[in-house]
């Protein structure tokens, strides 16, 4: 009981820092934001998950269980305070956002991710979907520098996700030329014939600012797609 | 200051839970609060050899189960034939709680082809080999853009996959191991979920006109509305349009094991004693109507106790529980007593741990998860295409729907799981009766798969629907408050001019609000039925929706004419926030 008080005590400092932080809302492409509250350092916990297992812990159990389960926004906030702090290191000091469909993400100078089978002995931050986030110091400007694979945060799920630097377009149907992203700083690199898409790569020194944008307003394209991959499917 | 107190007290109050929850807390195979242990093989195996007396050879008896085929585990398959067997954990199921399957029936699904894309399937496994076809393999551990190859399990894979396939298609009659529902069904296994999960590979386990019904036991947490390429979903509007020469490839999907799972599966350093209450409806894909979704169904006939609800839930099929206290799924296991489930360390029971049933611990009696339901009814669909290949996407989840039976039907509104109430507010509905007289309910969707009743309807079924058909009407720019911490909630109609008939409502909702977790949505038909799309204070910790597809399937058949009103509420106090603009798309004929 003691552990647990002295524990509540320290969280609570946390929040308590929290409530006196200043939290920015940017909307422009390029943001300067704070509100950033998640511990990717902590999220190694992950790969501690047992993939082995074809259980999950999720259960109906009865209500004098469940009741002591907490979900009520308040206690989120907290948990969300507390985490603050780390966050800065990953994200914070980069300061650069990107609308991608809507949704405002920040993208992290100081991460990369790489696909497993490309893993050299880095110190793995997290894996997600087939990769592996590491550390990676960056001294270039993040949203031209497309050699590596971003680790971005989304605003709204607070969660982290993968810009791969691929884009998958879907060409008018009146369109009939070839390879025309070319034209766009991008390189092809497959094709999807039955759905009629082209997969491209961002070349390096394409600015991926308002790169959906110009793509759509080309109209030469149906549809455009920046691939970000958030969270991955796991075994039910 | 006040108010920091009453937080800190809140908080405070929060750690003393976290210590009183932790004896339950854990992996899934910790034993729930009023289940007796394991116990071992004497007393289990007791209760599963009662089960043999049932057994007969005379195959015109389709009540008991057939000896003659000599699949030595069969009697312990309750989701085949349940009667009222322990099938190795330390208690019963429900006698007559299965797919109701004739076992006798010489329609084994030969020639219908199942993709299990896993994160391996062990496709030389001595229960699956005979139906495995080498040609239609992938292996998306490779770079592509081809991915033929081996499915089977590599580094850091696991049993899944094989006990999937196992489930839909493992052999029978050949004296040993069990059976699958459809015993000749042909096998294309791909090794998927553990390689780089990047569009293109989505794409690709979706495509293939080889391919009959792909078996999807897989699914993203649903703590935040997961992120599914608009690519993909493209892929499997194709799939139900073009492949299966135009009758459309049949998409099976779990529903999910999310029932109450910790926070942590989206937030890792959130505290341990943080939940939400997972929803179907949060996986994009499951919010479109190409795919099948499966809930998954205890050996006593209700819903097992992680399976996740939701409106775009369409059936249920056994699943089970954990296999140690309750009834699991017998089925294939990875080969050998250092891989897989069983293992001679195990600590579930001694059939894992290779009992005289289980010599070389091929076999696994600890399969569950709305992952063993989604290949059940995979399984089914391959019986009813063997009797009618002509049937479309659109007449198998008809058929599933028309024939499923109302399980648990005499329950009524749910409270919520943990006490997060909202006054003049009903959590979760019960059984709904529609305009169409189909019954639904979120947990079970039209209700438990009957296999008997489905391959014989399929058997003459013909339809004329024509193509499918969508609608899409939406509001104005509304900027509409919602209440906060009030069953008041906002709501607001939009009128739809089309005279078709309802496959699938979906809708979509702009909503800024600082926690969306706090929500629940409703909606109701020109009609009268209502449906909950969203549930109130779940835990989801996010700040917006936008762009996010919910599904209701509860409108089936209803006409679409009229006014569709939407409520949305907010149970819990301080986050506010507001609807913006909606969108309801209806997908019918």
């Amino acid at each position: 009981m003691k552990k647990i008080f002295t524990l509540s005590l320290i969280l609570f400092g946390f929040w308590l820092v929290g409530v006196f932080y200043d939290f920015s809302d940017d909307k422009e492409v390029v943001v300067k934001d704070s509100s950033t509250d998640i511990n990717i350092e902590a999220k190694k916990e992950l790969n501690t998950v047992n993939k082995k297992k074809i259980h999950s812990d999720a259960k109906r159990l009865p209500a004098s269980i469940n009741n002591k389960r907490k979900i009520t926004s308040k206690s989120v906030k907290i948990s969300k305070e507390k985490f603050k702090e780390d966050m800065k290191k990953y994200f914070l000091t980069s300061r650069v956002g990107l609308v991608i469909e809507g949704k405002q993400y920040i993208l992290s100078k100081e991460l990369r991710a790489i696909p497993k089978n490309n893993y050299h002995g880095e110190k793995i931050i997290e894996k997600m979907a087939g990769y592996y986030i590491v550390k990676y110091q960056s001294g270039d400007d993040i949203l031209t520098s497309n050699d590596h694979i971003k680790v971005v945060y989304n605003k709204s799920t607070k969660r982290i996700g993968l810009l791969t630097g691929r884009v998958i377009l879907k060409a008018n149907e009146a369109y009939t030329g070839d390879n025309l992203e070319n034209n766009f700083g991008l390189t092809t690199i497959n094709k999807i014939d039955h759905l009629n898409l082209t997969v491209a790569k961002v070349d390096n020194g394409t600015s991926l600012a308002g790169l959906e944008q110009k793509l759509k307003k080309s109209g030469v394209y149906e549809n455009v797609e920046l691939e970000i991959i958030e969270g991955e499917v796991h075994a039910n | 200051m006040p108010i920091k107190f009453i937080i800190l007290s809140l908080f405070l109050t929060s750690c003393m839970d976290m210590s009183a929850l932790s004896p339950e807390k854990g992996n899934g195979n910790s034993s729930s609060p009023n289940s007796t242990n394991e116990s071992d093989s004497g007393s289990n195996q007791s209760s599963d050899d009662s089960s043999s007396s049932n057994t007969s050879n005379n195959p015109s008896d389709k009540t008991v189960i057939p000896t003659t085929g000599v699949d030595p585990l069969l009697i312990y398959q309750w989701h085949l034939k349940n009667t009222g067997q322990s099938s190795f954990s330390a208690s019963t199921g429900t006698n007559g709680v299965d797919i109701n399957l004739d076992l006798n029936s010489s329609n084994d699904g030969a020639g219908i082809v199942v993709a299990v894309s896993d994160d391996a399937v062990q496709v030389s496994h001595e229960d699956l080999n005979s139906n495995a076809i080498d040609s239609l393999h992938r292996n998306y551990h490779l770079s592509g853009p081809d991915f033929s190859g081996s499915p089977e399990p590599g580094n850091n894979d696991t049993a899944h996959g094989t006990a999937v396939a196992g489930i839909i298609l493992a052999s029978s009659d050949n004296g040993i191991g069990g059976r699958g529902v459809a015993p000749q069904a042909s096998l294309a296994g791909f090794r998927f979920l553990n390689a780089t999960q990047t569009t293109e590979r989505f794409v690709d386990q979706a495509n293939g006109s080889e391919i009959d019904i792909f078996n999807y036991s897989y699914g993203y947490p649903t703590c935040v509305f997961s992120a599914y390429s608009n690519t993909y979903i493209a892929q499997q509007e194709y799939g139900v349009n073009s492949l299966r020469s135009g009758k459309g490839a049949i998409y099976v999907k779990s529903a999910g094991n999310n029932y109450s799972s910790s926070l942590r599966d989206c937030y890792p350093t959130a505290p341990s004693s943080f939940y939400y209450l997972g929803n179907a409806n949060l996986e994009a894909v499951n919010s479109y109507p190409f795919s099948i979704v499966v809930g998954a169904l205890s050996a006593k006939g209700i819903a097992s106790s992680y399976s996740t609800p939701g409106s775009s839930v369409w059936v249920s099929a056994p699943g089970g529980e954990y296999g140690k206290d309750n009834p699991a799924i017998v089925t294939t296991d990875l080969e050998g007593c250092d891989v897989g489930n069983s293992t001679n360390s195990s600590t579930q029971n001694s059939f894992e741990r290779g009992n005289s049933l289980n010599t070389n611990c091929n076999y696994t009696s600890v399969m569950n998860g709305t992952s063993a339901a989604a290949p059940m009814v995979s399984g089914i669909i391959a019986l009813m295409l063997k009797v009618n290949s002509s049937l479309s996407w659109r007449d198998i989840k008809y058929i599933l729907a028309k024939t499923a039976d109302r399980v648990d039907s005499t329950r009524g509104a749910e409270a919520h799981p943990f006490g997060n109430n909202l006054s003049g507010h009903i959590y979760q509905d019960g059984w709904i009766q529609n305009d169409a007289d189909f019954y639904f309910h979120n947990w079970y969707g039209f209700g438990s798969v009957n296999a008997d009743a489905a391959i014989a309807m399929a058997a003459t079924y013909t339809s004329d629907w024509g193509n499918m058909t969508r609608t899409s009407t939406s509001s104005s720019n509304l900027s509409l408050s919602i209440p906060d911490n009030s069953s008041i909630g906002v709501e607001n109609i939009i009128n739809v001019n089309s005279e078709l008939t309802i496959e699938a409502v979906q809708i979509m909702v702009d909503i800024d609000h600082t926690v969306i977790g706090d929500l629940g949505i409703e909606l109701t038909s020109p009609s009268g039925t209502k449906s909950q799309l969203m549930m109130i204070n779940s835990g989801i910790y996010q700040t917006d929706i936008k762009n996010n597809p919910l599904l209701s399937n509860a409108f089936y058949m209803e006409g679409a004419k009229g006014d569709w009103r939407i409520k949305v509420i907010d149970g819990a106090g301080d986050d506010v926030g507001t609807l913006n603009r909606w969108t309801v798309n209806i997908f019918g004929h």
